[in-house]
């Protein structure tokens, strides 16, 4: 660790503008609460691409092999109570739709954020997994109308 | 070009470079070589010696204080624009981009080139670079000469001399003698003032300073509109704006969010056997063109986006003559560096915090490293026909840095500080260089450095070079090098929502090899160069693919899921290329009328597998140079100055990832800058300096906003007409009076 006001801070004192800078760590303690949203804040296929999809659903459904499916992810997501609430969730809102794999976690982080999940719960995790297996497996079947 | 400068250094160095300069055997000396001599340009940068830019290892250009006034240079990057040899600049309206021979590296904060300031490395360790703009803080009257030298020059330097090493030499007294005030103006868009001295303080000790302070407003420029459609987070339109609506719409006017300021001030004190230099300035800068899906972070045209950047440095240098054949230099330096990024941003996507509020986005930055050189030359004949120079250089470093979120609006902290870094670093350097002139018509020059880290690999940086004069006037180089670049702090260390921690980042590497003929025909010189180089390991973000991705989440490796788009610096990236230079300069009319003209052109390539197939780096023209030509009047008549630059059309920034089937290109540049300057007859001292830039092409090679798949690129706009008018004071002392 070095210390912010050394000797060689002393050539600061020429700039117009010296001062020493603060590095402590900040450290905000996660309030876990469950954030209560407004209905208007929620996603909404207001953009006319979000929508279920039985077809996408029964993919994701599907045993991994011979496949396509992603069986195995779904169970194991469904084994955390948090993970299954943010796959329905998600999927009532169409994220599972979405072309793009990132579309669909930015769609669904609102989802997380209702639980105050943070990024390291095997839920998120799990739900990531799912999230990864059906943009690979399922696209076709997901993204076929997109 | 100050003859008097010219006259006292080639007489100083007349020895040592006298079998480069020197005509084939059995030839007199003519008036015209005599006046080719006048002219030569003198350097020192290249080997650490004085010696002319025909003898150096290495292709160089030696930009002179009058040159820089003449053409009313007023920033380094306007200098390598319009007068140097084989490098260019790009401005993205923000920090500038700089690249040589076909190579750039956009946003790379300047770390692959090496920036002096009287022998001084100015680049700092956290994000491995240096300002070449404004930001670069150097008060251009207390300028003397700019030596830029291309290629690989690590031998000397270490570590991010990979395609160029700048030297900025400032004046002594004697040639700064009196104060000096000036006051330029770009009309509506910017201010600099400026004021300096040059002091004889005793016959061994003088004293030169200067103290500026620069404030740009503007332009105002028109951006878009472009449509960012529904925020996928909210659900309805994105926000662009602070207290925008959601409209999804991004654009319009910047009047608020394109600016920069800079105090600075340097000084230098000579004193017997001692020189001190002590810089000291802040750089605060912001882009009109903010966006949450550009490189430029933040909502569009927030003022409260922008970056502050503040460093000093102070270097103590001793030389001293042990013996007729021993020189023993000693130098003491240290330097500090700060850098402040904020920004907001009112998109719910680019702030999930479970409410509406936009985030405040605050990264802080900090380096600091002390070190001693210490460098012996062996003159060995002390006819410096067999020159050894060996030195050691060992600096120990710390970093420090993080990023918060905050509540815009509260300012209560969203999240814990992340992207903490908080280390300290030691590295040595040592090299040793021999010249050796075994004949007048030939000098060969060779030597390696070794550098290590206890952050990375020791790395050796060797280089062989000769010059060959078997006729006369004219001289043959070949020479090979190579370089390092280590890997910054920021690329090694940094780790944020959107960036995983880089594993084992190594330096980049290059190697260069090529051949230069120059001749001169009594006041005019010609050269003619040919190069061939390889970069290897070159550290680029990668973007995780989903198996990474959820391998890496999986190792509990990243830090927020909020933001799916992870990447990672990786050695991932290599360059190959070939191209050739041209230099033809010289005067007529006994120096009243100057012409100049280089030019550069390049193939360079690499390969690309996000987009397919190889290509050329973006931003970089292939093909580039400038013209300048000059006709000094005198007898109170004004000094009249063209200079213009070319660059070809090129790739833009972000062309190749993967938005767009045809990548976007920039239109080819033409700038022009036409400059008067002279005396005010009404007082004594009075100077005026007067100057119009155009820019054919409105556009530059940056890609703005969002990029979205068969839509069209915007690219950033370009500040097409610029004029400037200055005034400047010089109350000189006589000679006299001063000592």
């Amino acid at each position: 660790m070095i210390r912010d006001c050394s000797l060689v801070m002393m050539l600061a004192a020429l700039g117009a503008a010296s001062g020493c800078l603060d590095f402590t760590p900040v450290t905000v303690v996660s309030d876990a609460a469950i954030v209560v949203r407004d209905a208007s804040t929620q996603p909404s296929d207001a953009d006319g691409e979000a929508q279920p999809d039985p077809p996408c659903l029964a993919c994701i459904k599907s045993p991994n092999v011979p496949g396509p499916g992603c069986a195995n992810e779904l169970a194991a997501c469904d084994a955390t109570a948090k993970c299954r609430f943010i796959f329905d969730c998600a999927y009532e809102n169409g994220c599972v739709t979405k072309p793009m794999q990132s579309e669909s976690i930015a769609c669904a982080l609102p989802c997380g954020d209702q639980l105050g999940t943070s990024a390291f719960e095997a839920s998120i995790l799990s739900a990531l997994t799912l999230t990864t297996c059906f943009h690979m497996a399922c696209a076709a079947a997901c993204e076929g109308d997109q | 070009m100050r003859r008097s400068y010219r006259l006292s250094m080639l007489g100083a160095i007349a020895m040592a470079v006298a079998s480069a300069t020197r005509p084939a055997v059995g030839q007199d000396r003519s008036g015209s070589d005599l006046a080719a001599l006048l002219n030569e340009n003198v350097v020192t940068t290249a080997s650490k010696s004085a010696e002319t830019s025909t003898a150096a290892p290495g292709l160089s250009t030696s930009m002179t204080a009058e040159q820089l006034r003449r053409f009313g240079i007023r920033s380094l990057d306007e200098a390598i624009d319009f007068l140097s040899l084989g490098v260019v600049t790009a401005n993205p309206l923000r920090d500038i981009d700089v690249g040589a021979r076909g190579v750039m590296v956009t946003g790379d904060h300047g770390d692959h080139l090496l920036l002096l300031v009287n022998g001084h490395a100015v680049n700092e360790p956290l994000f491995g670079g240096a300002q070449f703009g404004r930001g670069a803080a150097i008060p251009m009257e207390m300028v003397d000469h700019i030596e830029v030298v291309i290629g690989p020059g690590s031998v000397l330097y270490g570590s991010s001399a990979m395609f160029v090493v700048i030297n900025v030499i400032t004046k002594r007294a004697q040639e700064f003698a009196g104060f000096h005030v000036l006051d330029e103006i770009e009309i509506g868009k910017s201010n600099r003032v400026a004021a300096g001295a040059g002091l004889q303080l005793g016959r061994n000790t003088d004293l030169t300073l200067q103290l500026d302070y620069y404030r740009q407003d503007g332009p105002v420029f028109s951006i878009g509109p472009q449509t960012f459609g529904v925020d996928p987070v909210s659900g309805v339109g994105t926000v662009t704006r602070r207290g925008g609506k959601p409209d999804g719409i991004w654009g319009g006017e910047a009047g608020s969010s394109y600016y920069a300021e800079v105090p600075a001030g340097h000084v230098r004190l000579s004193s017997g056997n001692f020189e001190v230099n002590l810089h000291a300035s802040t750089y605060k800068r912001a882009a009109p063109y903010s966006a949450a899906t550009s490189p430029y972070e933040g909502d569009f045209d927030a003022p409260d986006n922008y970056e502050l950047d503040r460093s000093a440095w102070g270097d103590v240098r001793y030389t001293t003559l042990l013996s007729p054949v021993v020189q023993l230099t000693t130098r003491l330096y240290g330097d500090t560096f700060d850098s402040q990024h904020f920004f907001t941003e009112s998109a719910a996507q680019s702030c999930v915090y479970g409410d509406r509020t936009p985030c405040l986005y605050h990264s802080l930055g900090m380096s600091r490293w002390a070190g001693v050189e210490v460098q012996s030359t062996f003159n060995w004949f002390a006819n410096s026909t067999l020159v050894t120079l060996v030195g050691a250089d060992g600096r120990y470093l710390g970093v420090r840095a993080k990023s918060d979120v905050q509540n815009a609006e509260t300012l209560a902290y969203r999240a814990s500080s992340s992207n903490i870094i908080d280390a300290t670093e030691v590295v040595v350097g040592a090299y040793v260089q021999q010249t050796w002139t075994p004949a007048e018509w030939l000098v060969l020059n060779g030597g390696a450095r070794i550098d290590a880290s206890n952050r990375y690999d020791a790395v050796v940086s060797p280089r062989v070079a000769s010059n060959v004069s078997l006729w006369p006037m004219g001289t043959f180089k070949l020479i090979y090098a190579e370089a390092f670049r280590a890997p910054s702090w920021n690329e090694a260390a940094s780790q944020t929502s959107t960036l995983v921690r880089a594993d084992d980042l190594q330096s980049e590497r290059v190697r260069s090899v090529e051949g230069a003929l120059e001749q001169k025909f009594g006041t005019h010189r010609l050269v003619f160069g040919v190069f061939r180089s390889w970069w290897r390991d070159l550290i680029e973000l990668h973007k995780l693919t989903n198996a990474e991705y959820a391998e890496f989440a999986a190792a509990g490796r990243i830090t927020s899921l909020r933001d799916f788009n992870q990447s990672q610096y990786r050695n991932i990236s290599s360059i190959d290329g070939y191209g050739y230079d041209v230099t033809l300069e010289g005067l007529f009319a006994p120096g009243r009328l100057r012409y100049g003209l280089n030019g550069t052109a390049a193939f360079t390539r690499e390969p690309d597998p996000v987009f397919g197939r190889s290509h050329a780096p973006e931003v970089t023209p292939q093909i580039f140079g400038n013209a300048r030509i000059s006709y000094d009047f005198s007898g109170g008549y004004p000094l009249v100055a063209l200079a213009a630059q070319y660059m070809d059309r090129r790739p833009a920034a972000r062309a190749f990832d993967g938005a767009f089937a045809v990548p976007p290109t920039a239109p080819a540049q033409l700038r022009l800058r036409l400059t008067v300057s002279g005396p005010i007859p009404i007082l004594s001292g009075l100077s005026y300096r007067a100057s119009a830039d155009y820019a054919v092409a409105d556009r530059a090679a940056y890609v703005i906003g969002r990029t979205v798949a068969g839509a069209p690129a915007d690219l950033a706009p370009v500040d097409q007409f610029r004029a400037s008018v200055g005034l400047q004071y010089d109350l000189l002392f006589r000679r006299e009076t001063s000592r």
